[in-house]
């Protein structure tokens, strides 16, 4: 179903509810006309924005804003020679957000109709109103000016107009080249796409609509040697990205495919690693992740203020250490963005109505900035939001939300070729593997897709079994190497989990390789 | 929430429009309510009500699905039309199954109307409970507390129609000290919102914040171990997570039968006899829904029976192939426990350290089901039958199998939130092990 259709088919059934219920639907009273507003792909969704904050004025209110969306899924999974599945999904309602005594409170609904945005409204008050009876820090939002526009995803091919035959041609072909080689005994492989369709409306005066694409193909590929009792896997080294069905037409699969082959069933033979201290070259296919772990989350506002306290965890970057602590080496800066083409936190403006920007959050470093949101920009003196509030759904509460998060490139030319020329002894990751880090986001361990010895400049040899563990600010501290541009790569995760309820956000992390000196290298073999 | 009877009639009108060769419906609808608190005030809170429907159509072995959140004509028009254009598109699956056809499914008792109609407001004292208990030791309260009224049902053009309601409440809370230099954690949930002790949490949450502070440093090491029952409840989801016959056949599991093609552990002795472990959907302790993921009935199983690897989950399809019956993966578990309590575990230990709460656990080494995680929200040293002093956190890195071999002593079961749980699911006693690897010391407080 199209936008269109479905909000023609939302207000009709929203007029067939009415009427059942004997309610008057009434004329639309008409919204206040603001320049920009004749490119909304309907305008029954500013009437129906209009309607919910005024119900929520009227309630109490101090703040509404109104998020009135439409997702659309899908993910196709198969194995060997097999279709698993073919999933899609389509899921569309409207969420009320206010704030009354001080207070957020919100409240949700499937039925996207004139009485229902009315009626939800009123309820987000009335939650709100109860729950400031507990409530001990009233509530203030850093001002934000009031917007009137659209935003799209820039995407070439929408994943949703490729046939799904195509699709599975594709995903049959990788399980295939796989399977060529000899050793691989099962390979899966997948693809998920989404779009995400918002209309924002904000008692602030914002109108902004914004349709959203994401995509996530991917294989895994396993060897059995059952004559030595045990099996090895090697993940693609593919990333989700912000982007249309394009990506997934320029990543060379079927190369991939066969080299995820031969690496797997090497893996069987690779020399188990010896624990102890060792150098790291990290290949940004891998170093995203642990941005995203030990840079991403500690710098997130919302944790160093205790929010996320009892799931998610609080931050060794507490607020007294702003502009002060050392997280990493000079070499070290991070910059806080989305608004980079094909990152997955890439959009127009948050789910505060915030325009999207970039800032940096360590620079020589040094730690000098957080992700922040309007409701907790003041708590630390800021006067604006960088814009990074975001929730899953229609149907889920907005908080604080990783934008991209990116490491910098060296500002010195140094390719991933001479890095390695560079180095004398050390083991270079690649690909996403075991992760885990703590409530504070110190302590953490790591594995990968691959490892190899670097032995004199030259990459002599495959290992397995590797994962290291560090502190986070002794790891970046050791980072004596960051490559140029010319090896920059953009990673990310799809399903970022955060919040309770859990909330899944997606976010990107670009980095060049990078090298890091004398990190505890443990062995995971291990007998039971 | 959907009732019996207007579930079956959807399911009903949706079946009637399909011109598949065959179709399968779920449907789940209900109210889920939230309040989150930190910095001892409310954060979020949220209430959702509306359904999910999904429809799988086959066309011979060819099958799509599609999945709506509307239950107007028009919608269920084109959630069947969308599988049914899903299933043509699709190749032909070597592994596709007929519908399943009528079954006989147990009716556990989840549903309790007290929980449905109270739940909101008694979530929300809960919550004040955690504030008021904290704020009064001058600490701060951070938690999540929620209440469900649900249903779920099935049915296919064969002929299979399920109805199963529930409802469930929980909590999890963790108190910090204002300096930062303690924190506990506690967890409860339970079908029945009488049963939820808001009050006992709160202040177990507290005790533990207090008794965290000033934490000596223990060296990483591989010691005796007390794993509270939130920690036990995380460690068996995992290893059942592997459970799972088809992969222990195909070689890619701890449970394939080592150095031997096609073969698995059942029927081997994993572990002393004291292990246990069981599921059963009407047992009271957590009554479940009654049938797995693709409609198979549950049943009462022994998954360990006194340390004997006796089932692992397997799909109809897998199933015809081995010549087996369906095993459809647990909707709870129940875990045998000892006799006394935690504080009984506690006084029998002569030197070991105990453990509150799990935190990011995660796949280190597939082939042994290694995991690492961390320790969080109180870590004690016992020393002769006493808390003695608390200790940093760590991460460890070790395997549930590895741990239910070196069993040393359990207290009783319990029905217990693995941390992160939002609906019952485990019973599990507190399990002292012979030995933990604790492989790392973690700063964080």
């Amino acid at each position: 179903m199209r936008r269109r259709e479905f909000l023609t088919g939302s207000l009709a059934a929203g007029a067939v509810v009415a009427c059942r219920t004997g309610k008057s639907t009434g004329p639309v009273v008409p919204a206040a006309r603001k320049p920009g507003m004749d490119r909304f792909s309907d305008p029954s969704l500013v009437e129906l924005a209009d309607l919910a904050l005024q119900a929520a004025r009227e309630a109490g209110a101090t703040y509404a804003d109104v998020r009135i969306a439409d997702y659309r899924r899908q993910n196709i999974a198969t194995r060997e020679a097999r279709v698993l599945s073919i999933r899609d999904a389509e899921d569309r309602g409207f969420g009320v957000r206010v704030i009354a005594r001080g207070t957020w409170g919100f409240a949700a609904s499937a039925a996207v109709d004139r009485d229902e945005v009315v009626r939800v409204a009123r309820r987000a008050v009335e939650i709100a109103v109860a729950n400031s009876a507990l409530q001990r820090e009233p509530l203030q939002l850093a001002p934000v000016p009031a917007y009137v526009d659209v935003w799209k995803t820039p995407i070439k091919t929408d994943p949703f107009d490729v046939p799904v035959a195509q699709k599975i041609d594709t995903l049959l072909a990788i399980n295939a080249e796989a399977l060529k080689v000899k050793g691989v005994s099962f390979v899966e492989s997948q693809m998920a796409f989404v779009r995400e369709h918002k209309f924002f409306a904000s008692s602030e005066g914002s109108y902004i609509e914004q349709t959203l694409h994401r995509c996530d193909p991917g294989f895994n590929v396993t060897s059995v040697d059952r004559k030595r009792g045990s099996f090895q896997t090697r993940e693609s080294l593919s990333d989700p990205r912000g982007m249309g069905y394009e990506y997934v037409e320029s990543y060379p699969w079927l190369d991939e495919a066969r080299q995820a082959g031969e690496e797997v069933v090497a893996k069987h033979t690779a020399r188990s690693v010896e624990p102890g201290v060792r150098d790291l070259i990290l290949h940004p296919t891998h170093l995203w992740l642990t941005i995203h772990e030990s840079i991403g989350h500690p710098t997130e506002l919302d944790r160093a203020l205790g929010m996320e306290a009892n799931f998610a965890g609080t931050s060794f970057l507490t607020p007294d250490k702003l502009g002060t602590f050392r997280v990493g080496s000079d070499l070290v800066n991070f910059t806080g963005e989305k608004t980079s083409p094909g990152g997955l936190g890439t959009c127009g403006y948050d789910d505060d109505g915030v325009k999207t920007r970039s800032w940096p959050l360590i620079e020589k470093g040094v730690f000098v900035d957080y992700q922040t949101t309007r409701d907790q920009a003041h708590l630390i003196g800021r006067k604006a939001s960088h814009g990074t509030c975001y929730a899953q759904s229609w149907a889920d509460v907005p908080f604080q939300r990783m934008p991209n998060v990116n490491l910098r490139p060296g500002d010195k030319p140094l390719t991933e070729e001479q890095l390695i020329a560079d180095t004398e002894d050390a083991i270079l990751i690649r690909g996403r593997g075991s992760y885990s880090i703590d409530h504070q986001r110190y302590n953490f361990q790591f594995g990968g897709q691959t490892f190899h010895e670097v032995k004199k400049g030259k990459i002599v040899g495959m290992l397995r079994d590797v994962a290291y563990q560090s502190r986070t600010p002794d790891f970046w501290s050791s980072c004596d190497a960051i490559c140029d541009r010319s090896a920059y790569y953009v990673g990310g995760s799809f399903s970022d989990g955060k919040g309770e309820p859990g909330q899944v956000s997606s976010v990107s992390h670009g980095c060049s390789t990078a090298r890091f000196r004398r990190v505890n290298i443990l062995n995971t073999q291990r007998q039971v | 929430m959907l009732t019996r009877e207007k579930a079956q009639e959807l399911v009903k009108k949706v079946l009637s429009r399909s011109k598949a060769d065959e179709a399968e419906v779920e449907l789940t609808s209900g109210t889920v309510a939230n309040l989150r608190f930190a910095r001892n005030s409310p954060s979020t809170s949220g209430s959702k009500t509306g359904p999910s429907l999904t429809v799988r159509s086959s066309f011979g072995k060819k099958s799509g699905q599609a999945t709506v959140n509307q239950l107007d004509d028009a919608t269920l028009d084109q959630v069947v039309q969308r599988s049914e254009e899903m299933a043509r598109l699709a190749p032909d699956d070597p592994e596709r199954m007929p519908a399943l056809g009528a079954q006989k499914y147990a009716e556990p008792a989840a549903y309790f109307e007290s929980t449905a109609t109270q739940g909101p407001a008694r979530m929300a004292q809960g919550a004040a409970a955690c504030i008021d208990a904290a704020r009064a030791a001058d600490f701060v309260a951070a938690g999540f507390t929620r209440t469900a009224a649900e249903m779920e049902a099935l049915g296919t053009s064969r002929g299979l129609f399920g109805y199963h309601r529930s409802t469930s409440a929980s909590l999890s809370t963790t108190v910090r000290t204002a300096d930062g230099t303690g924190s506990g954690f506690a967890g409860r949930v339970g079908r029945r919102i009488e049963d939820v002790d808001y009050a006992g949490a709160a202040k177990i949450a507290v005790e533990k914040a207090a008794a965290s502070r000033k934490a000596r440093p223990l060296k990483p090491g591989k010691y005796v171990t007390i794993l509270e029952p939130s920690c036990v409840a995380s460690l068996l989801q995992l290893m059942m997570f592997g459970m799972d016959r088809r992969r222990a056949d195909e070689g890619r599991s701890y449970f394939a039968a080592p150095k031997r093609p096609g073969g698995t552990r059942l029927g081997e002795k994993l572990f002393g006899a004291e292990v246990d472990l069981r599921s059963d959907p009407v047992d009271p302790r957590c009554p479940a829904r009654p049938w797995g993921d693709d409609g198979v009935p549950q049943a009462a199983r022994a998954w360990i029976d006194h340390g004997v690897l006796k089932s692992l989950a397997c799909d109809r399809f897998w199933a015809t192939q081995q010549k087996t019956t369906p095993v459809p993966r647990p909707t709870n578990l129940l875990m045998a426990g000892g006799k006394g309590s935690l504080a009984d575990l506690i006084r029998s230990t002569r030197k070991g350290v105990l453990i509150t709460s799990f935190w990011y656990i995660r796949f280190l080494d597939p082939q042994t089901m290694t995991f690492t995680g961390l320790t969080r929200d109180g870590v004690f040293w016992i020393e002769n039958g006493e808390i003695a002093h608390p200790v940093n956190n760590f991460r460890w890195n070790d395997s549930p199998i590895s741990a239910l071999k070196k069993v040393e002593a359990m207290s009783s079961a319990e029905l217990t939130p693995a941390r992160g749980d939002e609906d019952p699911f485990s019973v599990v006693p507190a399990l002292r092990v012979s030995e933990f690897n604790l492989a790392s010391v973690s700063d964080a407080v």
